[in-house]
């Protein structure tokens, strides 16, 4: 058997291999984002069926506030919808929960809000995408928790693990 | 889930304080994030050539491998009418992809920066092929040298042509 050749083949070949293994059990569609720590982006949307009322974030500041960014186009924003309503009645006057539709029509938010157990807290149009972008929005659902001081603590991809948002709400008292 | 739900539900909520609320809506600004427009503002054919020339350095987030510019995603687009605004107001190339970056991170450009970890994707192919150019040199260098070969027909060339030519002499 030829050593070298042996040696030289692991030497290029088991650098390879940690690279490609240390990818496994990575969620590949997972972005971390820039924004944790830092003052969550303004912004000032028209509220769906408000009558023309507008919510500004700086406005809440005070208490925490939960970003749902979500459409109706989105599947997965259906599954953790029930999810969303249960945690805003929960923290009802403690923290604000606010969604914000990203790329939909008014139409068919109020016939999905109907058909999906009514609008618990306000949804927010996003006029132009702006606050998407602004937050870095990839993949719908994404959500962003806001502390008392206007911060971004977290951002969560996906469907919502409603233990982790009570966990993260919680430390923030 | 329906035990948590039913426990969330269940519990006892504080009295509801009101969205504040105003009367007209005002666009985010990215002075914040990036300071003031360095250059003019641009509007025409010169903001469209902008924002493709800085669109086309931005990845979609939902497709693969795709820029902003190329990608028809709705989301891609949404991106691409803020590269334009940005561009409008005066917001440099550079500007703009550090809006960008900022929301999304690295990720979202296309070509990485040139530092850290990342110069590995500029200095390996590099250092790869110059690895292989020597070790071929050091190869062509150690063989021994080659002695052209006597005609295959000669006298000595081959012991059993040798020994075959013999018995039909005899």
């Amino acid at each position: 058997m030829n050593w070298k050749v042996l040696l030289a083949g692991l030497v290029l070949v088991l650098p390879l291999v940690w690279v490609l293994g240390s990818g496994f059990g990575n969620d590949p569609t997972y972005i971390p984002s820039p924004l944790i720590g830092k003052p969550a982006p303004e912004f000032e949307l028209p509220v769906l069926d408000g009558d023309g009322q507008t919510v500004r974030l700086s406005s809440l500041q005070g208490k925490p506030v939960f970003v749902n960014f979500w459409a109706t186009w989105c599947g997965t924003c259906g599954v953790e919808h029930p999810s969303l309503i249960a945690l805003a009645k929960r923290y009802e006057g403690r923290a604000q929960f606010i969604g914000i539709a990203y790329l939909d029509k008014e139409d068919n938010l109020r016939a999905w809000l109907k058909s999906h157990g009514g609008m618990h807290f306000p949804s927010l149009i996003d006029v132009g995408s702006a606050a998407a972008v602004a937050y870095g929005v990839g993949r719908l659902p994404e959500s962003y928790l806001i502390d008392q001081s206007g911060v971004i603590r977290e951002k969560y991809f996906g469907a919502i693990d409603p233990y982790k948002v009570i966990e993260d709400l919680e430390a923030l008292w | 889930m329906v035990t948590l739900l039913f426990t969330l539900l269940a519990a006892p909520a504080a009295a509801e304080a009101p969205v504040a609320a105003s009367a007209s809506a005002v666009g985010l600004d990215p002075t914040p994030i990036i300071g003031a427009p360095e250059g003019p503002p641009l509007q025409g054919e010169a903001l469209t050539d902008a924002t493709v020339e800085t669109a086309r350095k931005l990845r979609c987030p939902t497709c693969q491998g795709m820029s902003v510019a190329e990608s028809p995603a709705e989301g891609a687009r949404a991106m691409k009418d803020e590269v334009r605004k940005l561009r409008a107001q005066g917001y440099s190339d550079q500007q703009s992809l550090d809006f960008f970056e900022a929301s999304y991170g690295e990720f979202i450009l296309l070509e990485p920066h040139k530092k850290g970890a990342n110069l590995a994707l500029w200095v390996t192919p590099a250092a790869v092929a110059l690895a292989g150019l020597a070790l071929v040199a050091l190869r062509v260098r150690k063989s021994p040298p080659t002695h052209p070969a006597p005609p295959s027909g000669a006298a000595g060339a081959d012991p059993y042509l040798d020994r075959v030519r013999q018995e039909i002499e005899s």
